[in-house]
């Protein structure tokens, strides 16, 4: 019997309920972990609202983005630097999706929906972190979807985000609708969906560096290998993430479980990639030592390498450096690759590496020295510290309500998918 | 749904949310077929610009009067307001009454439009510049920068003779001027031909105008500070306060592009005094500067100092590489002011 449409998306709706129906229940500790999550993103919000962007929102004189720690030289400082990981975190379910669709590997095909969750979330990050950083969202809202000038990046990065945000959230929740009704997803759909989602999944990431790196004002930015480099340590710190959470679904339910293998297989595309960013980031190195003519650039590397006015960035990216290095060489150990435990030690040491090399190390190379070869100054300010917290808790707490959701639908279901 | 009675419900149910679904498509359709005479009579159109109250750049200038006729009304009552209290406690003879009634009547927001067949630049002799930041304070009072949040249009850095056109080892926070063997170079908008800070503005919210002065739209901008990043002179700011400035100081002679106080977190810079020049004016810079370092003029017009300078001097700009063409040009007179002598040195 073929049903009408507007079941069907009766349906549709009943499964989005669903969802949020059957990731807000969980035992006691799942609930506390919600309930400390939401107390994060509480604060971080009302700091938002009510603090940093008061004379916005209440129109009260005091607060202001003058309480963060950008300023007129440093124009972009910690919100951007969370667009420009998450961003990339976001990029990388492209690899799961392949090989779980294109590549049939069934053991992969399980944890696409979780990649897929783990895209939606990062991109909300992603968003949040621009829109915190504007000094008017309220009309950001209204002017933004005009895309008036297409010759700005950042019309386009706002299409790209938004178009693969949406993709990945579709096929998340026809997935869970599915698999609820003990169907497999049709092939007509996953062809679709890989076809139009794979050249966003690098669009995403690519548009997002060609912001940074599209100006001339800023040398240390202004180079080709920026998307390149981008779009390497993103498939690290992605996959890296989600093996992550994998394991931890593991632990914590007992009828969710995963080989060994694609464990290994995971960790063999982030060594690659961990190995492919060192080796951008060692090119830089050298351009920033033998040969660049261009005197800004080569004081702004000078800087972000060897220290200049801000020691964190130099820490940072030191630390990037150092810890990637560790991961790659430790997982290509034999030794390490015998557990899944230490799989996901390494996993956790290259998210921490990735996220010290595209958090600040990112952007803040081109601030530092301002056009004219001043020295500038940025310090992270507690308030865009605590901000940030209350996005990551929010985004967070649905992300652990679209895996509790997945996770219980495979239960229900009963077979392996 | 195993036993009978619940499948009995549940299809009750669809079947209702059936007919529901079946009743609002009809209702649409009824709205869209019938009565559309009717409905246009009782009916106006209204875009989300006219509920909202913000203008669209592209409608026109006709837009920018209305808008700069608002905030004149709006800043006028609120100089009528402090002159109304200064005088209470002063007395309504006193200097400083008359003073601020006079300067509230002569309160007015402009919206000259871009006269055709011009095209402004600026010159400055760096051998006469001696970065007493004169300049700076003239435009900070001209151009209702708020006073205390040390923000200012125009940056003067200190530079070796040697090195002023890349700006090696340049610095601004210099306490005195001028040394010997160091230029100063002051540095504001540039007003490119071809500016990146207006091609990466997401929003069309700062465009070159035909007398070649790159402005901002403040009531449109919406602070995402792309255009700070992509200047490659550093001279844009952004406003992170809320502006708190007494009406009584601002400045009465404004533009709605130009030096109108400006809201919190937009974009902010150097208009070339746009509400002088486009009266045929010069920028306060100009008038303020001791030594006549500055010259300001129309490109276009062969009689103009600024055509004067660049034929007999001949004139460079910063960071040619960047691709901009500025319109700010540097340029050794020859004719250095002397600078300070080694005992003056504090």
């Amino acid at each position: 019997m073929s049903k009408g449409i507007g079941e069907k998306v009766l349906e549709a709706v009943d499964s989005l309920i669903y969802i949020f129906r059957v990731g807000l229940k969980g035992s006691k500790a799942y609930k506390l972990l919600l309930a400390g999550l939401g107390i994060m993103a509480v604060y971080g919000i009302y700091l938002w609202i009510f603090v940093q962007h008061a004379p916005i929102f209440l129109g009260s004189d005091n607060g202001g983005l003058y309480m963060t720690g950008v300023n007129e030289d440093v124009p972009w400082g910690l919100y951007i630097s969370f667009f420009t990981f998450w961003v990339g975190v976001a990029a990388s379910a492209v690899i799961f999706s392949f090989a779980g669709y294109v590549f049939g590997d069934k053991e992969f095909k399980r944890i696409v929906p979780l990649a897929e969750a783990q895209a939606v979330v990062a991109l909300i990050i992603t968003v949040w972190g621009i829109v915190a950083n504007l000094g008017h969202p309220e009309r950001g809202l209204i002017y933004m979807p005009r895309f008036e000038n297409l010759r700005s990046m950042l019309d386009w990065d706002f299409t790209v985000i938004f178009t693969y945000m949406g993709l990945n959230a579709i096929a998340f929740v026809y997935t869970i609708h599915k698999y609820r009704r003990g169907e497999e997803v049709p092939w007509k759909f996953l062809v679709i969906f890989m076809i139009v989602s794979t050249p966003f999944a690098i669009g995403i990431h690519t548009v997002t560096a060609w912001i940074f790196h599209a100006l001339t004002a800023r040398p240390a930015l202004n180079t080709a290998l920026l998307a390149p480099r981008f779009i390497a340590t993103a498939f690290a710190s992605g996959p890296a993430l989600l093996l992550i959470i994998v394991y931890l679904a593991e632990k914590y339910t007992d009828w969710f479980k995963v080989d060994l293998k694609l464990y290994r297989t995971t960790l063999n595309v982030i060594v690659v990639a961990l190995a492919t960013g060192l080796f951008f980031t060692l090119a830089e190195i050298h351009e920033a030592f033998w040969y660049t003519t261009e005197p800004l650039k080569r004081s702004q590397l000078l800087a972000t390498f060897l220290g200049g006015p801000s020691l964190l960035l130099t820490f940072m990216i030191w630390l990037w450096i150092g810890l990637g290095t560790a991961a790659a060489l430790l997982g290509m150990a034999p030794p390490m690759r015998k557990s899944k435990k230490k799989i996901v030690y390494i996993a956790l040491l290259t998210f921490i590496a990735v996220f010290s090399e595209k958090t600040l190390s990112t952007i803040l190379p081109g601030f530092i020295i301002n056009p004219i070869h001043v020295p500038a100054e940025y310090h992270i300010t507690p308030i865009e510290v605590f901000v940030g917290i209350g996005i990551h808790a929010t985004v967070f707490i649905l992300y652990a309500i679209l895996i509790k959701s997945y996770l219980i639908t495979l239960r229900a279901k009963g077979v392996n998918v | 749904m195993s036993n009978g009675n619940g499948k009995k419900i549940d299809e009750g149910r669809r079947t209702t949310l059936k007919l529901l679904a079946l009743a609002a498509l009809l209702s649409t359709v009824d709205f869209a077929v019938f009565d559309k005479s009717e409905f246009k009579k009782m009916l106006r159109k209204v875009g989300l610009d006219e509920i909202l109250g913000v203008a669209d750049a592209r409608q026109g200038l006709g837009d920018f009067e209305r808008r700069a006729l608002e905030k004149e009304k709006m800043l006028k009552s609120l100089c009528d307001q402090a002159a109304e209290q200064l005088c209470s406690e002063k007395g309504e003879t006193s200097s400083e009454c008359l003073l601020a009634r006079k300067k509230c009547s002569k309160l007015v927001v402009k919206s000259t439009p871009a006269r055709e067949g011009k095209r402004f630049a600026m010159a400055l002799d760096v051998d006469k510049c001696i970065g007493c930041r004169r300049c700076e304070y003239a435009c900070v009072m001209e151009n209702n920068t708020v006073r205390d949040a040390g923000m200012d249009w125009i940056r003067i850095y200190e530079v070796d003779r040697e090195a002023v056109e890349q700006l090696e080892g340049a610095r601004d926070d210099y306490l005195v001027a001028p040394k010997p063997g160091k230029v100063y170079v002051p540095v504001a908008c540039m007003h490119c031909e071809d500016p990146p800070c207006t091609m990466v503005c997401p929003v069309v919210a700062t465009w070159k105008e035909k007398d070649g002065i790159v402005v901002i739209d403040y009531d449109k901008c919406i602070g995402c500070k792309y255009c700070v990043v992509a200047c490659p002179y550093g001279a844009r700011r952004f406003n992170l306060f809320k502006p708190r400035l007494n009406p009584l100081d601002l400045n009465p002679n404004m533009h709605i592009l130009g030096n109108v106080p400006r809201p919190v977190h937009v974009v902010e810079k150097c208009t070339w005094c746009i509400q002088r020049t486009r009266d045929g004016g010069v920028p306060a810079c100009v008038e303020a500067c001791p030594v006549g370092a500055r010259v300001f003029g129309d490109l276009k017009d062969p009689e103009s100092p600024i055509r004067k300078v660049i034929e007999e001097y001949g004139v460079f700009v910063l960071k040619p590489e960047a691709g901009t063409n500025p319109r700010f040009f540097y340029f050794f007179g020859g004719a250095r002011t002397p600078p300070k002598s080694e005992g003056d040195e504090k």
